[in-house]
């Protein structure tokens, strides 16, 4: 494997980061998010009065441990890429907290965040627009350490590193973007993300754009770099497999909402949540015996709109065992088996 | 069943290039070679610029020599591109005249491209209120007719040429600023725009490392063309006996004053018109061909 013929320096950023007042366990959750809603203001009108706001994000709770990575998943639309954007302060959220090691992200200064940055970095979905085609590649991967105010030789010697790291060659750092293919960029977008040395870093469907042979070599990638430095991830796809392979535990969304969220295995053994079951039933079983006698879930109907969600439970409308209480209540979201939580009045145990 | 597929070699990716990787400066100089106008364009910009201020210098004439005797000649070996009716030598006339037409021209595209720019950058970036102004500012430009202007200032002052140089920008930049804002509204939201963010850059590198150089090209093309109009727009002025003072003359002074002439001696119109195209086509090709050597993803036809 050419990609460790020279090892980067190993993860330091949690000796050197300064830390939290209070020791906190190992097993202490390095992100924590809270409740979180991120509504965007529809403005219409000459005067472009706000006349509704849409719920892209609405109250989602979630946690990511060290060196753990959890999976969200769901279709188009159902603020996935919003929550990931809005956990980095890309998208300034509604209400709700973020906290990393402890520390409220929303509540930061600019300065804090600045630093807070280092400790966070994101992998975009398109690596066709996720690199400036004006930049020269090792520009590219050495821009964060730039602004962070590492002397230009240096970073361009540690983006040489984490070029080497994820499988390209420090020559190659010459190079303008479009002289690659999508999964060489994207590894420059790896790269990227890995040279201020993060702990956690946010997968916006990071292989969705490749070829199936090249999002294996990638997701590949991504698991060798997470042994060596020490990652959490959260990653975001719409691929059910994809996220199987490498997720600890999976989050279902829904319209903004938390579904489901599960251990891995659990949640793909023993879903509870109407919409994950018809979410796996539409995953194809190789056996084309079981294939063609298998029962399935088929959703109708389209993702409703976030700007005027379903009354009650956001899922009923689609819903194949929905009842009036659906339209009521919307359920809370419940622990049915051990740290396995469902947003459902009928949850299948 | 994924895991099956994930047993890929990591290095399978590992990729050679065929060609050497050459620094950015080399790769723009091989566009731009491979660009055959725009190498025309430069030629012809370089002996524009010789001859306009050399020319001069290697004539016996002056270009306030007034010589009554030789008054309204056609062009000859003793005057080259004839005399005026005041018997002053039209070649060195001409090349006077040049060397302000091309200084405004080039003075003009480079201030239009440098506020059109900064004020297209600023409010496609911040939007709100600072794009309404802007915007506003923008839209109360383009209802003015900027000859009208000219006009009106040309009467009550005497211009020389940086100071119509200077107007002529101020009052055209707007074109550049709406291709600036509008790129800059569509480049913002693209993820390289975002990754930045997240890596915690300041909006003044975001706009000066990623915005700027995606916009470059569309903007220098933009200048180019205004380089041509603010000739166009001086030539007019002086047409109108409004730019600069006599004895001082540009090429579109000269052109008005031989349009008595036109009949007789159509030279004397037809020698500076040329110039003026001479000057707008070459400032067009070199633009052209700045465009896509500026532009890293622009294929070589080789």
């Amino acid at each position: 494997m050419t990609g460790t013929a020279s090892m980067p320096p190993a993860n330091t950023g949690s000796e050197t980061a300064p830390l939290p007042p209070a020791p906190r366990p190992d097993d202490a959750p390095l992100l924590e998010v809270n409740n979180l809603v991120t509504h965007f203001p529809i403005r219409s009108g000459f005067f472009k009065r706000t006349t509704g706001w849409v719920k892209a994000v609405d109250g989602v709770s979630l946690s990511v441990k060290p060196n753990e990575t959890v999976g969200i998943v769901g279709e188009s639309g159902c603020g996935k890429t919003t929550l990931g954007r809005t956990i980095l302060r890309l998208i300034e959220p509604t209400s709700g907290s973020i906290k990393v090691r402890g520390e409220d992200v929303v509540a930061a200064s600019a300065g804090r965040m600045r630093d807070l940055r280092k400790e966070m970095q994101m992998v975009f979905q398109d690596p066709y627009a996720s690199l400036n085609p004006r930049m020269p590649v090792h520009d590219i991967v050495s821009e964060p350490l730039r602004i962070h105010g590492t002397p230009k030789n240096e970073a361009r010697d540690r983006a040489g590193e984490y070029l080497d790291a994820v499988g390209l060659l420090p020559e190659h750092g010459n190079r303008y973007p479009h002289e690659f293919s999508g999964g060489q960029r994207q590894r420059v977008g790896i790269a990227r993300a890995l040279t201020l040395e993060p702990d956690l870093i946010i997968l916006d469907e990071p292989v969705s754009a490749l070829d199936v042979s090249i999002q294996a070599q990638v997701i590949n990638l991504l698991e060798d770099l997470q042994d060596r430095y020490d990652l959490s991830y959260l990653f975001i796809a719409h691929d059910l497999s994809v996220v199987r392979h490498i997720s600890d535990r999976v989050v279902v969304m829904y319209l903004g909402k938390v579904a489901e969220v599960a251990d891995r295995d659990e949640l793909y053994a023993s879903p509870g949540h109407p919409y994950t079951q018809a979410l796996l039933s539409a995953v194809p079983v190789p056996d084309p015996d079981v294939e063609l006698t298998r029962e399935r879930v088929v959703l109708t109907g389209d993702l409703p709109s976030p700007a005027n969600p379903p009354s009650g439970c956001r899922f009923r409308t689609r819903c194949p065992i929905a009842v009036a209480k659906c339209a009521d209540e919307d359920p809370p979201l419940a622990e049915i088996a051990p740290d396995h939580w469902v947003s459902c009045h009928f949850p299948s145990v | 069943m994924a895991d099956t597929a994930v047993g890929v070699h990591l290095a399978s990716e590992q990729i050679a290039f065929d060609d050497k990787p050459q620094s950015f400066g080399r790769q723009a100089w091989k566009r731009f070679r491979s660009h055959k106008l725009a190498i025309v364009g430069v030629f012809l910009f370089l002996f524009l610029v010789l001859a306009f201020w050399i020319g001069p210098r290697v004539s016996s004439y002056e270009f306030d020599e007034i010589n009554i005797v030789d008054r309204a000649q056609g062009p000859s070996g003793k005057h080259w591109f004839g005399t005026d009716d005041l018997g002053r030598d039209l070649f060195v006339r001409a090349m006077r005249g040049g060397q302000y037409s091309i200084t405004i021209s080039v003075v003009t595209g480079l201030m239009a491209a440098a506020l059109g720019g900064i004020f297209g950058a600023l409010a496609g970036y911040f939007g709100r209120v600072l794009d309404t102004g802007v915007s506003f500012m923008i839209n109360c430009l383009l209802t003015i007719n900027s000859l009208a202007i000219l006009l009106v200032l040309g009467v009550k002052f005497q211009m020389t040429p940086m100071v119509i140089a200077s107007l002529i920008a101020v009052l055209t930049w707007t074109r550049g600023a709406r291709v600036v804002r509008a790129l800059v509204l569509q480049f913002k939201e693209r993820e390289f725009v975002l990754a930045a963010r997240a890596a915690g850059a300041s909006n003044l590198r975001i706009i000066w490392s990623h915005l700027l150089p995606n916009v470059a090209g569309a903007l220098l093309v933009e200048a180019t063309l205004l380089a041509g109009t603010a000739i166009i727009l001086e030539s007019t002025l002086s047409f109108l006996g409004l730019g600069v003072l006599p004895p001082e003359t540009t090429l579109g002074t000269l052109i008005s004053e031989a349009k008595g002439a036109i009949d007789t001696n159509p030279a004397r119109v037809l020698i500076p018109g040329g110039l003026v195209t001479l000057i707008v086509l070459a400032v067009n090709f070199v633009g052209d061909g700045l465009r896509d050597a500026l532009d890293p993803t622009h294929e070589l036809e080789l």
